[in-house]
């Protein structure tokens, strides 16, 4: 009867979990959390799945992740090869991202080309890595010659269960930091690699997505794949985390996008960044456990 | 071949592995040293260990992850689904398999859209629909379950291999479904491999049922 309901009116039976007594608190400032709401996983508005990140799995990349949020599974790799530099600025390297949603991950996805929405993960990771100046291309040069190293940033998409963007942010952050690249010598004339000799890449700062679906009049944190189908709008806010005497501050933003209806008051705007912002802290908390560098 | 649907990076970028300082190239020995063994250890006959979990994609119809050593697949059914075009309207149903690697998996980076080989690897396991085993051959012994190291030696023909076989083995019904050989060598050693495969096909068959039926 319920799968039933379920099935045919999927956007009331979101609804109807969600529904608040009061519907004057549904925009004042302060009062985020729907009292009585839940969504069908049991979770309120503004709680997230757990999140559990792996890094260093894959022998055979420089850096490698496995981000999991709730049903979502999502991995990076990095590669790193050396070429010449471009040839419009011949003193800096390449980061080369793409994010694939194979037909693995969904039974929407068939095979063939990537959909727009895969380019435009592609693109929003890409412009965010480069524009907040996360990688420093700079630094990808090689001695005084013409080599630089090129970053092949894959990440490939397991499961699709809604919020991927986060997932795929994460999961992008995680393989950087995981990144070593091998020291090349190009004393003697010719490149001569050292796969024994690595350092770590130099990563200033490193972006955290967090996003919010706007479905009728509820912001819901962390949306999972029905939530984000019935939603009308969406809200990611990218905050930047680095290290501060070995913990980690995430005040800066490198991101925001808001689309789709209904509009929201600036002030809620904010509120949903500085909610971002708090739960960025978590999140780069989590990474630094798993990387191994947290200092009690 | 551009490709404007994704990122691209320079046109012509080189794997650091082949400006290798000569200190850190690996030396060529042999696939078996003098006492049998294999360059990680093993007897010729064993597979490395394997890790098998299944249900871990929740939106499939059913999924499997698999560890063998190092090598790590994960597949995942979708289905039974309607036929895309009506043209292609069969009186049974139709099995198809997409196959591909990460880009960041193998030793060489691999391009994002699918190669030959991984269109091979599809419609094998489309023939097959069974498990397989791998076996690199070597002189008067089979090397089971190979790495990626013992395979790349074997694809450059050094340490006295001669070739590739993969058998697809249908334990209940006692039937070898498919080999593919590749490489040079007489009808007895092919026949020497089928049977080390069938052999190893079997130990993963107990491994398979312990997994499932938890």
């Amino acid at each position: 009867m319920e799968l039933d309901f379920k099935a045919l009116q999927p956007a009331e039976y979101l609804a109807t979990f969600l529904v608040s007594p009061n519907p004057l608190l549904l925009f004042s400032v302060g009062s985020f959390v729907q009292e009585h709401g839940l969504r069908p996983d049991g979770r309120k508005a503004d709680e997230a799945r757990p999140v559990t990140v792996n890094t260093g799995s894959v022998s055979t990349a420089d850096g490698s992740a496995l981000v999991r949020m709730g049903g979502t599974l999502v991995t990076c790799g990095v590669k790193a090869e050396l070429s010449n530099p471009p040839v419009e600025s011949g003193d800096c390297g390449y980061l080369v991202c793409n994010v694939d949603l194979p037909p693995l991950c969904s039974p929407r996805v068939t095979p063939g080309p990537p959909t727009p929405r895969g380019q435009s993960l592609s693109q929003h990771l890409q412009d965010t890595l480069i524009s907040c100046r996360c990688v420093d291309v700079k630094d990808l040069i090689v001695g005084q010659d013409n080599l630089c190293w090129v970053l092949y940033l894959d990440v490939v998409c397991l499961c699709d269960n809604g919020n991927v963007r986060d997932a795929v942010f994460f999961a992008a952050t995680a393989a950087l930091r995981n990144t070593s690249l091998p020291t090349v010598d190009v004393s003697s004339g010719s490149p001569e690699v050292s796969y024994q000799q690595r350092h770590p890449l130099s990563l200033p700062h490193l972006p955290l997505a967090i996003s919010y679906s706007l479905f009728e009049s509820h912001i819901l944190l962390d949306p999972f794949h029905e939530e984000e189908e019935l939603s009308s709008g969406h809200v990611s806010v990218v905050v930047l985390s680095h290290l501060k005497m070995g913990q980690p501050d995430c005040k800066l933003i490198g991101g925001l996008t808001k689309s789709g209806p209904p509009s929201l008051p600036s002030q809620k705007l904010i509120e949903l960044v500085h909610r971002a912002q708090k739960r960025a802290r978590l999140l780069a908390d989590l990474l630094l456990t798993a990387s191994g560098d947290k200092k009690t | 071949m551009p490709d404007n649907r994704r990122i691209q990076g320079p046109e012509e970028s080189h794997n650091p592995a082949v400006f290798l300082k000569p200190s850190e190239k690996p030396g060529n020995p042999d696939l078996l040293n003098q006492e049998g063994c294999r360059i990680d250890g093993r007897k010729p006959e064993e597979i490395r260990p394997i890790y098998m979990k299944t249900g871990l994609n929740d939106r499939a119809s059913g999924s499997a992850y698999v560890e063998l050593g190092a090598t790590k697949v994960m597949c995942a059914v979708y289905g039974p689904k309607e036929v895309p075009r009506k043209e292609d309207t069969l009186l049974q149903g139709r099995l198809t398999c997409e196959f591909k690697f990460a880009p960041f998996s193998c030793h060489q980076r691999r391009q994002h859209q699918q190669d030959q080989e991984e269109k091979e690897f599809s419609s094998l396991v489309v023939q097959a629909l069974s498990r397989a085993v791998r076996l690199v051959h070597y002189g008067s012994s089979c090397l089971v379950d190979p790495s990626l190291d013992e395979e790349e030696r074997v694809r450059d023909g050094v340490g006295g291999a001669k070739g590739h076989v993969t058998v697809v083995y249908l334990s209940s019904l006692d039937e070898v479904t498919s080999i593919r050989q590749t490489g040079c060598m007489l009808p007895d050693d092919l026949m020497m491999a089928v049977d080390a495969g069938i052999e190893s096909c079997l130990r993963l068959k107990h491994r398979m049922k312990c997994v499932l039926c938890t």
